[in-house]
């Protein structure tokens, strides 16, 4: 049984046949049974995402892939040979370090995205309630869950903010730490600040809103969607004195906050601290005002240096967020490992049973004469022996699973005792990626 | 034993204080988890070595700098770790390790030998004393914080967005935590003023108050009571109230080292009426 994985994401396919490949949104569940039917699967899962559509399998033969690939085609509506072209494919090790990979965001469209963890556990969850899974998916996608945490608590993938509104909304948090209870004034009407506008408001919890533009209707509805309250345009000293953080995005010309109208409301607010987002091109406020004390402005130039540098930020940690990947990778080996070398174990042990309950019977006419008790301490006593026997091979084979070469051990422990084959994993180590397409 | 104990919670907050910065400077988790680890393993050293420091001398723990720099140790990396397990302030700790780093090699620098003399009642810890000691190291807090405070308010100045800027405190909590700290600082440092006032005359004559750690521990006091003024009554916030809180710990430093240096029988600006080793009166 080997780990492989088939599938398409945002590097190897265009948006027209990832649509028709994705199950986002969508219950997984009868995908997953069909698979588990139609393919060369023991177990299997599937992520599927705006960006990807991935299927992993616990494979029990070499040629698991064309079942699948029908299944995809016939899925997507599309013929098999132009669906690989945009395929890939990995069996063992390389299965495995591409979920993780997966899991840690360095696949993904926007790197250490963190909504992709979420996405893998309830790839998981289906197949487990699918029950498609088994102790081998079980086991890779714990092991991946993990290493996409430790990605994210180790490193700073995760960090800064990757677009303007979240720039905003940051920058926000490291002036006022909680935004719940806070004044949000929105300047003008244009779409990014209403999407700053958006997102403060989703993480703020419910901060008081007041829209402030020139034409009243075009207010009204803005206060009306997002349950905030009209300030006359006359009013916007009274809006600078009482907001703490500003949203501005009015089409004028010129600046319509002034230093000195800024100056003024500092005077009235005493040093507290004033957030001002200028999303307007030309600009609203005047740059000077990022001269005063306890302001803080920040124009679109200002969050998008922000968005770029969080950005290559992320970039700079790819590396060990990798060095990181491969050391849960080596766990996930050695526990592949160690879950092979159980069966062994247990055939083993049944191989001695079996040796003793056999030479029992063959003698057992000729012990007629002995008691009970008698009995059971030959028993004990061919038991022990038996064990003591055994138990050289069975440490062997678990200080292997330990060290990452059971699998190599396993099949020197069987040919030594004729054990036949349990069906054990395979050495993920020996399976060789492949690339259709 | 106080002396190896004491050098052993010294090698632990120094520890704790080169992981802090790693973790400040890196963002390196790991650094982080030792940082806590070190800094909770000196604390225990550090009451070892108090415990073992008070069994063996009697009279106020001001007879010699060891105790006063060594309490102070501890009870800043303690409330330091508290602020850190609560509110996950690792910057805080690259400021605050460094003093206690200093405190604990001025306790270790100061220990002298101890006559091993078990008859001797404990050390005693007088509530002026402790008062004074406790509102010293919330003034340090609150001053730490303050520094945190400008700092984060510079680089969000000057748009300068990476490295240690996502692992400052945001402004607004670097600002309420610096309060609190002052107000229970100047509660502390208003108690150990009036309970000093009252035993003073007595222990150190007519003109007690002619005295570098009084002049300098009232000058503190009216610092602080102008912070807390300009905060309360005229309802100021921001970076100019943080430079409060950054005299008024010169003003308290002063009076600690001298409180410390003359307890210690080294400086005095007037010499008490019976001993010269007996600190401040208790």
């Amino acid at each position: 049984m080997r780990v492989v994985v088939v599938g398409l994401s945002h590097r190897t396919a265009p948006v027209e046949l990832r649509e028709k490949l994705s199950l986002y949104g969508r219950s997984t569940g009868e995908a997953l049974n069909s698979l588990l039917s139609a393919s060369h699967f023991d177990e299997c899962a599937i992520i599927s995402t705006c960006n990807r559509t991935e299927i992993y399998g616990a494979a029990r033969s070499e040629d698991w892939l064309e079942p699948v690939l029908e299944l995809m085609a016939a899925q997507a509506g599309v013929n098999p040979g132009k669906l690989q072209d945009h395929l890939f494919s990995f069996e063992g090790t390389p299965a495995a370090r591409h979920l993780f990979r997966v899991a840690a965001g360095l696949d993904s469209m926007v790197v250490g995205e963190g909504q992709i963890l979420a996405q893998v556990k309830d790839a998981l969850v289906a197949a487990q309630s699918a029950g498609t899974a088994g102790t081998m998916m079980h086991g890779l996608f714990q092991h991946a869950i993990g290493a996409g945490k430790r990605a994210r608590s180790e490193t700073e993938i995760g960090r800064g903010a990757v677009s303007i509104s979240l720039a905003a909304v940051h920058l926000a948090k490291q002036i006022f730490q909680r935004l719940k209870d806070r004044t949000v004034l929105l300047l003008g009407a244009g779409e990014t600040a209403e999407q700053t506008a958006k997102m403060l408001i989703a993480e703020a919890g419910s901060p008081r809103l007041l829209v402030c533009n020139r034409t009243l209707g075009r207010a009204q509805d803005l206060a009306g969607q997002f349950g905030g309250s009209v300030l006359a345009w006359e009013n916007l000293s009274t809006g600078l004195a009482t907001a703490d953080i500003v949203i501005t995005s009015t089409g004028a010309p010129e600046p319509v906050i002034s230093v000195d109208l800024l100056r003024a409301a500092m005077r009235a607010r005493r040093g507290r601290a004033l957030f001002l987002i200028d999303i307007a091109v030309p600009r609203d406020v005047d740059p000077q005002a990022s001269k005063l004390d306890d302001v803080y402005l920040y124009n679109i130039d200002d969050l998008q240096s922000v968005v770029a540098s969080s950005l290559a930020g992320r970039q700079s940690e790819i590396a060990r967020v990798e060095s990181l990947l491969e050391e849960d990778l080596a766990r996930f080996q050695t526990w592949v490992s160690g879950l092979s070398v159980g069966p062994t174990i247990r055939q083993l042990q049944e191989f001695g049973r079996g040796i003793l309950d056999s030479e029992l019977n063959r003698v057992g006419g000729r012990l007629s004469h002995l008691s009970e008790r008698d009995r059971e301490v030959v028993n004990t006593l061919l038991q022990g022996v038996v064990n003591k026997l055994l138990r050289p091979s069975i440490l062997h084979l678990r200080s292997a699973a330990e060290t990452g070469s059971g699998y190599h051990e396993i099949e020197h422990v069987r040919a030594v005792f004729g054990l036949e084959s349990p069906g054990a994993i395979s050495d993920p180590a020996d399976q060789a990626s492949k690339e259709p397409g | 034993m106080t002396t190896t104990l004491l050098a052993l919670a010294l090698v632990s907050y120094f520890a704790a204080s080169a992981a802090y910065h790693v973790q400040l400077f890196a963002g390196s988790p790991r650094a982080h988890r030792f940082a806590r680890i070190s800094s909770g393993a000196g604390l225990l050293l550090n009451l070892g070595g108090i415990g073992a420091w008070c069994l063996g001398h009697s009279g106020s723990i001001l007879r010699d700098a060891t105790m006063p720099y060594s309490l102070v140790a501890f009870f800043l990396v303690a409330a330091q770790l508290a602020v850190d397990l609560v509110r996950g302030w690792s910057a805080l700790g690259s400021l605050t390790l460094p003093l206690a780093v200093i405190c604990q090699f001025s306790a270790t620098l100061a220990l002298k030998a101890v006559d091993p003399d078990s008859s001797t009642p404990p050390a005693i810890l007088s509530p002026h004393v402790l008062a004074l000691l406790l509102g010293f190291v919330a003034f340090t807090l609150a001053f730490s914080m303050a520094v945190l405070h400008l700092a984060q308010t510079s680089l969000l100045k000057a748009k300068r967005l990476q490295g240690i800027f996502s692992r400052l405190p945001s402004i607004e909590s670097a600002r309420t935590g610096a309060h609190f700290m002052a107000i229970v600082g100047f509660s502390l440092l208003s108690l150990g003023i009036v309970t000093g006032a009252m035993a003073a005359p007595g222990t150190w004559g007519a003109r007690w108050y002619l005295d570098l750690r009084t002049v300098s521990s009232v000058a503190a006091w009216a610092v602080y009571a102008a912070y807390l003024g300009a905060i309360e009554i005229l309802g100021w916030r921001g970076r100019r109230t943080m430079y409060f809180l950054l005299v008024g710990f010169v003003a308290i430093l002063l009076a600690f080292l001298a409180s410390v240096n003359r307890g210690a029988g080294r400086t005095t600006l007037t010499t008490p009426r019976s001993q010269s080793t007996s600190g401040i009166p208790s």
